[in-house]
């Protein structure tokens, strides 16, 4: 777990909710779409306006302004932060501790932007959020947020279809539960009801490689083997 | 309680699982209603049975805590994870200020959080000037300083604007309008980044602080060495006051970040900087409406072709009124 990129925070119910942070990468690919949009923006806004004189290139000036500083903050409040680019690589800012970001904090990490960006390509960003634990740049810090992976969205389109409804049991056919033979602690559980839930995700001879690790309690080895360990897991997930 | 009986996995999903997807459709309907959610907590339910979100969040809070609790399978615990992380965005959100709050703000708490700082404020102040003034004075004792400083560019367009007397007199109010966007744009964008250099440990505030001044103390100088001092000085005279006030101020917001980073105090460095930057970030709230000012007076006002002893009195005249302003206002409303 501690390879993994999560940062633990406590609702107030008592209960430590996993964040899955986002790092310089995805970010960065957000960005770059944040720009094209704001870019695509301007053209509109230049030849919708463009043809209006004195007071037309005044309202542009305005826009931009607008634009450069309140682009995020507009997003980022609005759809509880998310901006056009985060939505599409599927990322979200919050607070560190968890809640959406509100006007305050979405100002300040975004009026920070004037130095990250500095001095070149967000040089200043990059540096700090690749120093720091929870991947914060410079406006990240002094705000007190975090990116996150929106992993919900994601996985409503994707995972629903590759994790649940993948073969519950091994090769086809159902398995047939087996109780498990000895005391297992809560990590040995989850592994073996891990083992279960993904078994759809390996191919046939990499399940019983696995599963051949179990050797010296299922004293079965191949296809055998791998059904006896996937009977373990259902044991343990069906009701006594 | 249903959770309670059923201890595998299966059993336990099979039993709850009617909760989650009544707590995901909550949920849906909630951010759907979205911008009018406020009106959510006095909205009564539909059912006798449908339960409100809140209470459904702490079931479902539960069942994450029970299936952490029993090690259930990663792939569940994830999905709980996720659902509880909905709901508690959806459930604590931040309270919204009011329009009544930024007039107040505006009309005694500015100056107030102000006056609070006024050390630190007089340091901002005094390294505004003292580059500022330097450079004025270098107009007449060290001229290629300046000129130095503006480069050929900047004092083409600046012999185009001052240097005869009709330059800037008598703009239409089009002209008025788009001069004061484009001072929106430049000058509030310089308090953005001076407040924004503050979290380099103050360093980039001072930084951007004193290269203005150096800048507009150079256009002061040479001003001077031209001389259209007569062409130049009534016209920045009405909006200096709030203007310069205002960068003073962004500055001031500016270490407030820094400050904190440096000295937390008995905080933690990190707590110090989120309260550093939201104080900052009011005082740049005040900052920006100053500036925001002096775009209007400066769009409209400044090259207007009222008499310059006039506008020599308004100028002197808002510069006592910003200073009373943040001397006084608020003062009886102070612990």
């Amino acid at each position: 777990m501690k390879l993994d990129t999560r940062r633990q925070v406590e609702t107030p119910e008592g209960l430590a909710l996993g964040l899955r942070l986002a790092g310089v990468l995805p970010r960065g690919c957000a960005l770059l779409l944040d720009t094209l949009v704001r870019g695509v923006f301007y053209m509109a806004v230049f030849l919708t306006l463009g043809w209006f004189g004195i007071m037309g290139d005044a309202l542009i000036t305005l826009i931009i302004f607008l634009a450069e500083w309140f682009y995020y903050v507009f997003f980022e409040v609005l759809f509880k932060g998310v901006s056009p680019g985060k939505y599409w690589v599927g990322l979200r800012v919050l607070h560190d501790d968890g809640t959406p970001v509100g006007w305050n904090a979405s100002l300040v990490r975004n009026f920070m932007r004037a130095v990250d960006f500095l001095p070149l390509f967000y040089g200043f960003g990059v540096l700090s959020s690749s120093l720091s634990p929870s991947f914060r740049r410079l406006g990240d810090w002094a705000a007190g947020t975090v990116v996150v992976h929106d992993s919900m969205r994601k996985r409503r389109a994707r995972g629903r279809r590759k994790v649940r409804s993948k073969p519950r049991n091994g090769s086809g056919g159902s398995v047939r539960s087996v109780p498990v033979p000895l005391v297992l602690d809560r990590d040995e559980q989850g592994a073996l009801l891990a083992f279960l839930q993904r078994r759809g995700q390996w191919s046939q001879e990499r399940a019983q490689e696995l599963s051949n690790l179990l050797e010296p309690i299922t004293t079965l080895s191949g296809e055998e083997g791998l059904q006896r360990t996937l009977g373990y897991g259902a044991w343990l997930e069906e009701e006594a | 309680m249903a959770g309670g009986r059923s201890l595998k996995q299966g059993a336990f999903e099979a039993a709850r699982r009617p909760v989650w997807e009544s707590f995901v459709q909550e949920l849906d309907r909630d951010s759907r209603r979205g911008w009018s959610s406020r009106r959510r907590m006095r909205e009564s339910t539909q059912g006798a049975d449908s339960k409100d979100l809140p209470s459904l969040y702490r079931e479902v809070s539960r069942d994450l805590a029970l299936a952490r609790d029993r090690a259930y399978s990663d792939r569940l615990q994830e999905e709980l994870n996720e659902w509880v992380l909905r709901g508690h965005q959806e459930l604590y959100r931040a309270q919204r200020s009011h329009w009544s709050d930024v007039f107040s703000f505006l009309a005694f708490g500015f100056p107030i959080l102000l006056r609070q700082r006024s050390k630190r404020f007089f340091f901002c102040m005094m390294a505004f000037c003292i580059p500022f003034f330097l450079m004025w004075w270098a107009g007449s004792v060290a001229p290629e300083w300046v000129l130095a400083l503006l480069g050929e560019d900047t004092i083409a367009s600046m012999n185009e604007m001052y240097g005869n007397s009709d330059g800037l007199r008598g703009r239409s109010a089009e002209r008025g309008f788009s001069a004061f966007a484009f001072y929106i744009r430049n000058n509030v964008g310089i308090d953005f980044r001076v407040f924004a250099g503050g979290i380099l440990a103050g360093v980039g505030s001072l930084f951007f602080l004193g290269f203005n001044a150096f800048f507009l103390g150079a256009v002061f100088g040479y001003i001077h060495m031209a001389g259209h001092n007569d062409n130049f000085l009534p016209f920045v005279a009405g909006h200096g006051a709030f203007e310069i006030t205002g960068l003073w101020v962004s500055a001031l917001a500016g270490l407030e970040v820094g400050m904190a980073w440096i000295s937390p105090g008995e905080k933690s460095r990190r707590f110090a900087m989120v309260e550093g930057a939201r104080t900052g970030l009011k005082l740049l709230g005040g900052a920006a409406a100053l500036t925001a000012l002096a775009a209007v007076v400066e769009g409209f006002w400044s090259p207007s072709s009222v008499p310059v002893t006039i506008k020599y009195w308004v100028g002197g005249a808002l510069w006592v009124l910003t200073a009373l302003y943040l001397m006084f206002a608020g003062r009886s409303r102070e612990a």
